[in-house]
């Protein structure tokens, strides 16, 4: 027997997890495939505007308010929103075409730091619906829907037309998952890109390409971001190398949006997604450069994956859109 | 349309194909996680207890879900993925990781110290020897031991080790001399180059 059998004979043979713990482990897996309603470097989902603006989410706040702000105001420029209200127009904001990334990004910080924001009670919930379209592959369109506690103990997902209600019974996961978690980030740009570096690294990628995702996470996952955040994100994205802007304008939901972002790993060119007048957060996409998978139509050359956030409230209970 | 994932079905799926569909049908990741959970909870479990590893373990199949788009499809087999998030996860704990080594290597000295010799004299030596290769583990270099830990538990091969590292096949190889020039010691045996096991794994 040689050293390393040694090592590996001498521990023995690990228990098995407990039923708990898998059954846990399997149910949290499930909530975030069905729902996404949690984190993830997923290419479908985030952040937008609400159709109907929720008088609650405006009165409420969250950045999912900012979001709300923005896609009204893009549809009623100067005007009023569909409360009647009339609308801030956003100071300091140029109003030309942008030149770059850097560009849309810093307005879109801008963007941000001037939306008024309320935080949520630990016991909100911040709920958020987003439309996922795939340009090929055997699932081409797909309505999620997600709740998840601004404390981050608890989080919800419709599952075959019934609410589910997940615990997470200990303590937080390492990515920013919930408000509370989020909202304790740094929000000076170049201190939130060293703790992102810190936190990247997964294996075998380029951290770069971690950082911007993780990035990309957090926008997702903030259906109410503290401006201060946001605003703080954006700003250190432009510091990430490689995010450019992608040429012309994108129609999403028939309105024109800028995108932005980077191509990962060579072939999957993951870009977010900003309103072209207020710079709001409208979501994200992810066009396959090249064919990474011969196998698997859904990684041909060309195939798109598009999020759109449709609604983002903070809620009372989990359920609640409203 | 007539998609390629109908027809796959006729063999089963490698990792990389489950992992490739389920960027489009998300739930398709349920099967990579029933097929290794277990797996990677041991090895968490091994190295910083069954409690963290409850945590971990639940944490690696989302982080893992999350970056399933990144999967190098080219590799079918999954594990060295998983098992370099898993470690990634480690490393954040790496105190804990130690103190438990450490601990475990008072347990067998104080074993090998007072033990009953009467008792079972096969598990004394056990955890007499556990302690010793306990003890070396919390000396060796946190990279060694991530490699070192990926062969010997996680019974990875060198060059999946690197991969589930994310460093070069060299540096995984001299990184796991190393280490066990270590665990050798603490067995009381010579240098591995001596005895030609070297190059096994």
């Amino acid at each position: 027997m040689n050293d390393l059998e040694t090592l590996h004979d001498a521990w023995g043979t690990p228990e098995a997890p407990s039923g708990t713990a898998h059954a846990q482990a399997r149910a949290a897996l499930l909530a975030r495939a069905t729902s996404d309603g949690d984190h993830g470097h997923r290419s479908a989902r985030r952040r937008l505007r609400p159709p109907r603006v929720r008088v609650r989410l405006l009165a409420v706040g969250a950045s999912a308010l900012a979001i709300a702000a923005g896609v009204t105001l893009v549809g009623n420029v100067g005007g009023t929103d569909v409360n009647g209200r009339p609308r801030p127009i956003i100071s300091g904001l140029p109003t030309g075409p942008v030149a770059n990334a850097a560009e849309a990004l810093e307005r879109a910080a801008v963007a941000a730091e001037t939306r008024p924001f309320t935080a949520p009670r630990a016991d909100q919930w911040i709920y958020t619906e987003d439309r996922i379209t795939w340009s090929a592959g055997p699932r081409r369109r797909a309505v999620s829907r997600g709740w998840r506690r601004a404390d981050g103990s608890q989080w919800a997902s419709i599952e075959n037309g019934r609410l589910r209600i997940w615990t997470r019974e200990r303590r937080a996961p390492s990515l920013p998952w919930d408000y509370t978690t989020m909202s304790a980030l740094p929000t000076d740009p170049g201190a939130l890109l060293r703790w992102a570096y810190q936190q990247s690294g997964g294996p075998g990628e380029a951290e770069a390409s971690e950082v911007y995702n993780l990035f990309n996470t957090i926008l997702r996952n903030g259906g109410a971001l503290p401006p201060r955040l946001e605003a703080a994100i954006f700003r250190a994205m432009k510091q990430i190398p490689g995010v450019t802007l992608v040429d012309g304008t994108v129609s999403v939901s028939g309105r024109p949006t800028l995108a932005l972002g980077r191509v990962q790993d060579g072939w999957l060119y993951e870009q977010v997604l900003l309103d072209r007048q207020t710079y709001a957060y409208r979501g994200e996409r992810s066009v396959v450069l090249t064919d990474h998978n011969p196998k698997d139509p859904s990684l041909e050359k060309g195939t798109v994956v598009l999020g759109v956030r449709i609604a983002a409230a903070i809620v009372d209970e989990p359920g609640q859109r409203r | 349309m007539v998609r390629l994932g109908a027809v796959t079905h006729t063999t089963p799926d490698t990792d990389a194909a489950l992992i490739g569909r389920s960027w489009q049908e998300p739930e398709r990741f349920a099967a990579v996680f029933d097929r290794y959970y277990a797996a990677i909870h041991g090895y968490v479990s091994r190295r910083l207890g069954r409690s963290l590893a409850d945590d971990v373990a639940q944490e690696t199949f989302l982080i893992a879900f999350d970056r399933r788009k990144r999967y190098d499809v080219a590799r079918s087999d999954a594990r060295p993925w998983l098992y370099g998030i898993a470690s990634n996860l480690i490393s954040r704990h790496r105190r804990a990781e130690v103190r438990q080594y450490r601990a475990m290597a008072r347990a067998g000295l104080v074993q090998a110290v007072d033990g009953h010799a009467e008792r079972v004299v096969g598990r004394l030596d056990a955890e007499a020897l556990r302690g010793r290769l306990a003890a070396a583990l919390a000396a060796v270099a946190d990279g060694d031991r991530d490699v070192l830990l990926l062969v010997a538990w996680a019974q990875l091969s060198c060059e999946e080790a690197a991969q589930a590292l994310g460093i070069p096949a060299g540096t995984a190889r001299s990184r796991l001399h190393r280490a066990r020039t270590r665990t050798r010691a603490a067995l009381g045996g010579a240098d591995p180059r001596s005895d030609g096991e070297g190059a096994e794994r």
